[in-house]
């Protein structure tokens, strides 16, 4: 459980970058410096360094791995200058203006004459994804329209407001993106974009 | 105590029989004590409160409401200036004037607890930890950083900075878009526009929904954060993104 400060607040002061509350009741990013930035701060550079869950060797549990820790204060600072021109470098590369990349999928049948559930893993590169956002699937030579059925963040279990985010975000690992309509071929290697 | 029973309200000391109602501290407050504090907080905050709390929080209301002009620029304080507060030392300033140390002294939005084990948003004011000595050299601190500040960005009406983009689940195709007004007052009707490689995109603001305490603002002041509602898609919009409206 969260502690209160001396003021009776739940946060641990103001960020450094932005000067806004770190909410202590959100993962804190900590820097390798301890230096720890506010949750706003660091959805600004998330496209350069993205979140990764993956088990270390040894361990059996999945952990958050997140390059945006192994920052000092300085590089921070030079990779929030950084970050627009790395984000408009993404949309000409693409040509989109979002773009999550699958990596695995699962089918679920649903009974007689229901499509079944095509239920994603993957990461967004770039941009926002939310439930019904109208997309299209891309692969070499084809693309398919979509409506997106249901999205949930990869969270693997940890505190914070991570937990139940039901939105892609550049940068961050889904734990599903989920589509139910006919005819929809969708497989590892393809790309979903909007915009 | 039944409540037919005489008690000593604990924030105006009165002998008030008949209906009480319980704050902080097992201590209870007259009807007239409540109907003050209904205009200004929920009865969950009030009743959150304890005696010293309360006393201190109407008696800098009533400070706020019987000053008519501002302790600094001497001019008439509006009865409907949401944005006049209350110095240290019980100076107080319009709302220019403290909209105008805004840019260095934002408001803090935090957290705290909500009394049954959850959460809700806490607003700190920097602004009220002064005294009126110290508004010239914030107000100069502020002009600095307001030219820094035009440097950077350019001389427009309005500059926004873009945190994060959602879904408005209330109205179709509706996105709000939450950041602060780094430069500049944000008005509802306001074209933003944001240069990208391609070309520019263009939005205008239908309704502004502050963050700071003022719910009923129809703008978004200089340093304050907020989320603008606009329609059609904005995916071209991301974290870190400056707004702009038009240049001066």
């Amino acid at each position: 459980m969260a502690k209160k400060n001396e003021k009776g607040r739940y946060d641990n002061g103001p960020c450094p970058f932005c000067g806004r509350a770190i909410i202590s009741l959100d993962h804190i990013t900590k820097l390798s410096d301890g230096t720890e930035v506010c949750r706003d701060c660091v959805s600004k550079i998330r496209v350069m360094y993205p979140l990764v869950y993956g088990k270390k060797k040894g361990k059996k549990k999945t952990e958050r791995m997140d390059p945006i820790e192994k920052l000092s204060k300085e590089e921070f600072r030079a990779a929030m200058e950084k970050a627009p021109e790395y984000l408009e470098d993404l949309r000409a590369k693409y040509g989109r203006n979002a773009v999550y990349a699958v990596e695995d999928i699962k089918m679920i049948p649903r009974g007689w004459f229901r499509p079944p559930y095509i239920c994603t893993t993957g990461r967004v590169i770039f941009g926002y994804f939310d439930i019904g956002d109208e997309v299209e699937v891309v692969r070499r030579g084809f693309s398919a329209k979509a409506k997106i059925h249901d999205i949930e963040r990869e969270n693997a279990g940890e505190k914070g407001s991570d937990a139940w985010i039901r939105r892609g975000e550049g940068g961050y690992p889904l734990k599903w993106m989920v589509f139910s309509q006919k005819d929809l071929l969708i497989g590892p290697g393809d790309l979903i974009v909007k915009g | 105590m039944s409540s037919s029973q005489p008690y000593k309200c604990a924030v105006c000391g009165s002998d008030a029989p008949g209906r009480r109602y319980r704050i902080k501290g097992s201590k209870y407050i007259c009807r007239d004590c409540r109907a003050k504090l209904d205009k200004d907080l929920s009865s969950g905050e009030w009743s959150r409160m304890n005696a010293a709390e309360l006393k201190e929080f109407l008696s800098d209301k009533e400070r706020l409401s019987m000053q008519k002009t501002c302790s600094f620029c001497g001019k008439e304080i509006s009865a409907d200036d949401m944005h006049k507060i209350l110095l240290k030392d019980r100076s107080v300033l319009c709302g220019n004037c403290a909209g105008s140390m805004r840019i260095v002294r934002p408001v803090f939005n935090t957290v705290k607890s909500d009394g049954s084990g959850g959460y809700e948003p806490a607003a700190d004011d920097p602004l009220k930890e002064l005294t009126l000595e110290d508004v010239p050299w914030v107000q100069k601190e502020a002009a600095e950083e307001r030219e820094r500040r035009i440097a950077r960005y350019g001389a427009h009406k309005a500059v926004f900075v873009v945190d994060d983009v959602t879904r408005y689940e209330d109205e179709d195709d509706a996105h709000e878009i939450y950041g602060t007004a780094v430069l500049g007052c944000i008005e509802k009707g306001d074209t933003l526009h944001i240069k990208r490689r391609e070309g520019e995109y263009s939005k205008v603001v239908e309704r502004i929904d502050p963050l700071e305490y003022d719910k009923k603002a129809v703008s978004l002041a200089e340093g304050c954060e907020g989320n603008l509602l606009v329609k059609g898609d904005v995916s071209f919009i991301y974290p870190g993104d400056v707004l702009t409206t038009e240049r001066l």
